[in-house]
């Protein structure tokens, strides 16, 4: 039987020039997207927090250190599932409506963009995705673009009544589930629900005798970060050794890895944030609780895709199906170095509100510099594993190319031996702008003929083989760094090779008017929309009483 | 032969329609400019006691009518959303501030009438009077919404220039309300606007482009409507320093007890106030001018001759934008409403650069209390209160065709609002408010036309009270009584006739008047979707920590 499977691979190889990719049947695909996670977080890039599920897909596939996401939740989910750069979506920003004159930020995605789903459906697959949506209230929802749904959509919660409420926003096949629905576990953890009713997907897939695709969306662990007691206690304690031990710890074992070079210089403890040893033992106890939580949210994560790949493994599918996982942005800042930590209830509970904040972002995002939101390497790189035993020979091997989300639809079509329509509704619409990425997960050289480009309140960048051009706003210069070198980004070249910078950042025009992306406007936005002050500080009075 | 009556029937209805078309053409619509002032107090300028020259302003005053109980919402979200919409805020969905640093209030309310950006089911007054054939521009502060759908050129305004947010560095570029030195967040009609970096000055700037305006509109045919809403004299207090120096040592000369006595007594004279009415009595955190030391004197002199020059600088653009109407032919026949959208501001942004020189780009300061309280004499209390000095200003209305010369420098004492200004554009423009806007049930305004304030001195007859909340300030105005209150702090009742500087409070010795008002209240806070205040949900308890600002 194995000589058999042997001999196939080998006529196979010969045929088509791929060699490690087997053909009986159709492979099912998952792709696995967490949020908010940044790029040291899993045990395979670096972290402290078990992983040992993820970890064990990462030593039987492959791994990327140069996989991009756009920067933000949703702008990310537009350019995944549909291959386009997010502004052609419809999706530049988030769920809000900029209006006619504003193509590219029109708040949903647009009804003709076509989805992996909707792709990969004409090629005989069963098309399923559970989790959070977060791609606007357009006019084609998630239950007309997928045969089975089960989602939120936009998030914001872990358990049946975060934030105080009786029911939560999720809906089965576009139909809302109000309290107590029969479909429903009593007690559930989104994390698990998400995985479960993917499995269930799975076997409905099975029943039709059809390959599946299936999208698996967590909210975790994004704010409000929520977990069981017992979750959390697991860690608690665990992070008095603090951001700067527990950073400089990932970097080590980065290095280790294989994962990032070690002459590039780590980035620094922004000026915000403190020095751990500086803080009150007070602090040092909340900060441990804060990122306790996250990381329990991490942890139960992982834990869930153990349970997906026993799941898989018990209905003989395991071999056959390509399991791509990713972040779709790097560790968030939001809540400003001290986080956010509000009641009522317990932090971490179903009725509290828990950011991490940027001093923990800054270690979730090691070694690199800035966070979600910013199109510096820790708003956008991100950890992608890809597991399939069947397709990918590579055991536990890094690939470096860049390779960004709006390869994911190419990748897809490809491993699926699918056909982009095209048009929608007679109409024509715009073909996915990613690359495969079969022969970099094959182990065949990349030759990727476009840069990749980004677009974020302002922030912007563009990628183009060792060289990125960055910028912190629409309205400030262009940094130039070589990546090779200094993928940290400390040393700003913008200067020094002025004709480099020109030249990228004349790509960079060129594609926004082409993915109508257009400046920003100003005063909407991170970071004014986190921590703002109001304007009426405490003025001294010249002469002032007392 | 049915064809040919019915062929009869149209020539009949088009030569009826060309003779009403043509009594029309004898009383051609105006043209429309609304200049609207940002936290300008009652008494700042010339034709309302202050001693700050305002000779256009003033001139306005002298061909037009002056109100003396024109009111606004009392802060500048909510006053604009009532002027653009003739609604109260509340309805138009400004309930508080559009801006990011309201958001938790407005969540915690969580309720349409508190949303951060204008109404889309309440046609502004540009979308109507387009709608009836006007060409429409704005130029200046939006400050009714942030996201490019929201901008004035998609509220009906068919050209627009301005900033979007509520305060900006006069001169661009430089540090903003923030702290953060970058550009204010400005728009030229559906783009981002980035003003150059020198020779850039924000009353210099709209005026310019409200004369181009002027000037592009002069060979059309079509009547035009213009919204001018300057940030002077709003903080920071950045002004040019030949204009400062015109003020510098003068107020110190004067002080501020004196000057708001001399405020009163010039408007007193000029019939504005009643000289029954006493001077309300000064802040209680503001000392006696002559307890204050030299040092502080001097400060306030150069704060309060630096808004002076905001003002004026403000004045000497409308003047300019008066003299291109003149060029253009259209002065007669323009109607230019002069307002402001809440009282004098004791707000202390204060965010200078270290070794900022005052009214310079690196400053950014405000007048504070001291100032404000001058601003809005004779009145109690300043901009965010529903007291007298939050909530009156002037209206000057002025339309040398219009309004017949018997009637020109005249006062008119009819009790007015922001929302009043909506119905007399319409009257003015004969033009119809739309049934549907936008999918729905168009917001029909709440105001009253002020167009017979244009054809006699008496008082127009309101047949509703009015009303105001704002961040937990309330208020009745109906007749003579007012009914007020600050934030949880009980209802005071005032005899606006015989005390309108509000110092006796009646509520105990008219129980049955405070009661009759109070329905009233509750009726309107019920129709226009005004909630209680909030407290905002406690954090969770944060050890050693400072207040959280997510």
């Amino acid at each position: 039987m194995k000589i058999l499977r042997f001999l196939a691979l080998s006529i196979l190889c010969l045929s088509s020039a791929v060699p490690s990719i087997a053909a009986n049947g159709k492979p099912n695909i998952i792709v696995i997207l967490v949020d908010d996670m940044g790029f040291s977080d899993l045990g395979c890039y670096g972290s402290e927090i078990p992983t040992p599920n993820l970890d064990k897909l990462a030593a039987g596939g492959v791994r990327l250190t140069q996989f991009y996401n756009t920067a933000r939740c949703c702008p990310t989910r537009a350019a995944l599932l549909t291959g386009l750069y997010s502004h052609q979506a419809g999706m530049g920003w988030m769920t809000t409506d900029f209006g006619p004159e504003y193509p590219g930020f029109r708040g949903r995605l647009l009804e003709d963009r076509l989805t992996i789903a909707e792709v990969l459906k004409p090629a005989g697959y069963f098309t399923a995705m559970t989790g959070k949506w977060h791609l606007g209230q357009g006019p084609r929802p998630p239950a007309e673009r997928f045969d089975r749904s089960l989602q939120a959509m936009a998030g914001g919660f872990y358990f049946p009544n975060s934030g105080g409420k009786e029911s939560q926003n999720l809906f089965l096949n576009g139909r809302k589930l109000e309290k107590g629905a029969p479909e429903l576990p009593q007690k559930w953890y989104s994390t698990d629900l998400w995985t479960d009713f993917g499995l269930r997907f799975i076997d409905e897939a099975l029943v039709e005798k059809k390959p599946f695709f299936l999208y698996l969306a967590h909210n975790a662990p994004h704010f409000p970060l929520q977990a069981d007691p017992e979750d959390i206690a697991r860690f608690r304690g665990k992070y008095k050794t603090g951001w700067d031990a527990l950073s400089a710890a990932r970097h080590t074992r980065q290095i280790e890895l294989g994962l990032i070079n070690k002459n590039w210089q780590k980035a620094a403890r922004p000026a915000d944030v403190k020095a751990w040893d500086t803080l009150s033992d007070i602090d040092k106890d909340h900060f441990d609780n804060l990122m306790a939580i996250y990381a329990a949210c991490v942890w139960r994560m992982d834990r869930s895709v153990g349970t997906l790949v026993e799941g898989l493994k018990r209905r003989g599918v395991y071999d056959n199906t390509v399991i791509l996982f990713m972040s779709d942005n790097g560790g968030n800042a939001e809540g400003g170095p001290r986080g956010t930590a509000r009641g009522p209830g317990e932090l971490g509970s179903a009725n509290s509100v828990v950011f991490c904040g940027e001093s923990w972002a800054w270690m979730q995002n090691t070694p690199f510099r800035k966070f979600k939101h910013y199109n510096h390497e820790g708003g956008i790189a991100s950890p992608l594993i890809a597991h399939w035993p069947a397709g990918i020979k590579a055991r536990g091997e890094w690939r470096t190319e860049p390779a960004h989300l709006i390869d994911i639809m190419a990748t897809c079509i490809d491993l699926a031996g699918a056909k982009f329509p095209g048009e929608f509704n007679g109409r024509p619409v715009p073909h996915p702008e990613g690359e495969s990425l079969r022969p970099l997960l094959t182990g065949q050289p990349a030759n990727r003929a476009q840069p990749i480009f980004w677009e974020h309140e302002g922030n912007a960048a563009v990628r183009e083989g060792e060289w990125k051009i960055t910028r912190l706003g629409y309205q400030a210069p262009w940094e130039l760094y070589n990546m090779t070198a200094d993928r940290t980004e400390q040393h700003n070249l913008a200067s020094e090779n002025p004709e480099k910078t020109r030249a990228l950042a004349a790509k960079w025009d060129d594609w926004a008017k082409r993915a109508s992306v257009k400046p920003w406007p100003p005063g909407i936005g991170y970071p004014r929309a986190e921590g703002q002050a109001a304007p009426g500080g405490k003025k001294k009075r010249a002469g002032k009483k007392k | 032969m049915k064809r040919k009556s019915l062929l009869a029937a149209a020539f009949c209805l088009g030569l009826l329609v060309a003779l009403l078309h043509a009594g029309a053409a004898a009383a051609e619509r105006p043209n429309i400019l609304i200049i609207l002032a940002d936290d300008l107090g009652f008494s700042d300028v010339g034709c309302y006691g202050g001693e700050i020259q305002t000779p256009n302003i003033d001139r306005l005053a002298a061909t037009g009518v002056r109100f003396t109980q024109f009111y606004n919402a009392s802060r500048c979200c909510p006053s604009r959303a009532a002027l653009m919409t003739g609604l109260y805020p509340h309805q138009a969905q400004v309930g508080d501030m559009v801006d990011e640093y309201a958001r938790r209030v407005r969540e915690a309310l969580n309720t349409p009438a508190y949303s951060d950006r204008l109404n889309p089911h309440a046609p502004t007054i540009a979308e109507v009077l387009r709608a009836s054939g006007y060409r429409t521009g704005m130029s200046g502060k939006w400050h009714l919404g942030y996201r490019p759908n929201e901008w004035p050129a998609a509220r009906g305004f068919d050209s627009a220039f301005g900033v979007i947010e509520g305060a900006m560095n006069y001169y661009g570029f430089g540090v903003q309300h923030t702290g953060a030195i970058t550009n204010p967040p400005m728009a030229l009609n559906h783009e981002v606007f980035i003003p150059p970096r020198e020779g850039f000055f924000a009353t210099d700037a709209f005026t310019d482009y409200a004369v181009k305006f002027i000037e592009e509109t002069a060979t059309t045919p079509r009547p035009f409507f213009l919204y001018l809403a300057y940030t002077a004299p709003h903080w920071p207090l950045h002004a040019k320093p030949e204009h400062i120096a015109k003020y510098r040592g003068t107020y110190k000369e004067i002080g501020w007890d004196k000057l708001r006595e001399q405020r009163a007594a010039r408007l007193a004279a000029a019939g504005i106030i009643d000289p029954r009415w006493a001077l309300a009595p000064r802040p209680a955190n503001v000392r006696s001018w002559d307890q204050a030391p030299p040092v502080r004197q001097d400060q306030w002199d150069q704060e309060m001759s630096i808004y002076a020059a905001q003002v004026e600088e403000m004045d000497q653009g409308i003047g300019r934008v008066l003299a291109v109407l003149r060029k253009t032919g259209r002065e007669r026949n323009t109607l230019v409403l002069f307002l402001s959208d809440n009282g004098g501001a004791a707000e202390d942004p204060n965010r200078s650069l270290p070794g900022a020189v005052p009214g310079r780009r690196e400053s950014y300061e405000g007048y504070g209390l001291a100032g404000a309280h001058v601003s809005s004499s004779p009145f109690r209390k300043t901009k965010k209160f529903t007291h007298e000095g939050g909530i009156a200003g002037p209206l000057i209305a002025s339309w040398p065709d219009g309004i017949p010369k018997a009637l020109h420098g005249k006062l008119n004492h009819s009790i007015s609002h922001l929302i009043d200004i909506m119905p007399t554009c319409l009257e003015v423009a004969r033009a119809e408010f739309p049934r549907q806007w936008n999918g729905t049930a168009a917001l029909a305004p709440e105001g009253i036309g002020l167009a017979p304030a244009f054809q006699s001195v008496g008082n127009i007859s309101r047949s509703k009270a009015l009303f105001w909340e704002h961040e937990g300030q309330r208020a009745v105005r109906d007749g003579k009584w007012k009914l007020v209150a600050s934030h949880d702090e009980p209802w005071e009742l005032y005899d606006m006739e015989a005390d309108r500087t509000e110092l006796k409070d009646l509520s105990s010795e008219e129980p049955k008047v405070v009661t009759r008002l109070l329905a009233e209240y509750e009726a309107w806070a019920a129709h226009t979707g005004v909630k209680p205040w909030p407290v905002l949900p406690n954090p969770a308890p944060k050890p050693d920590r400072p207040p959280n600002q997510n």
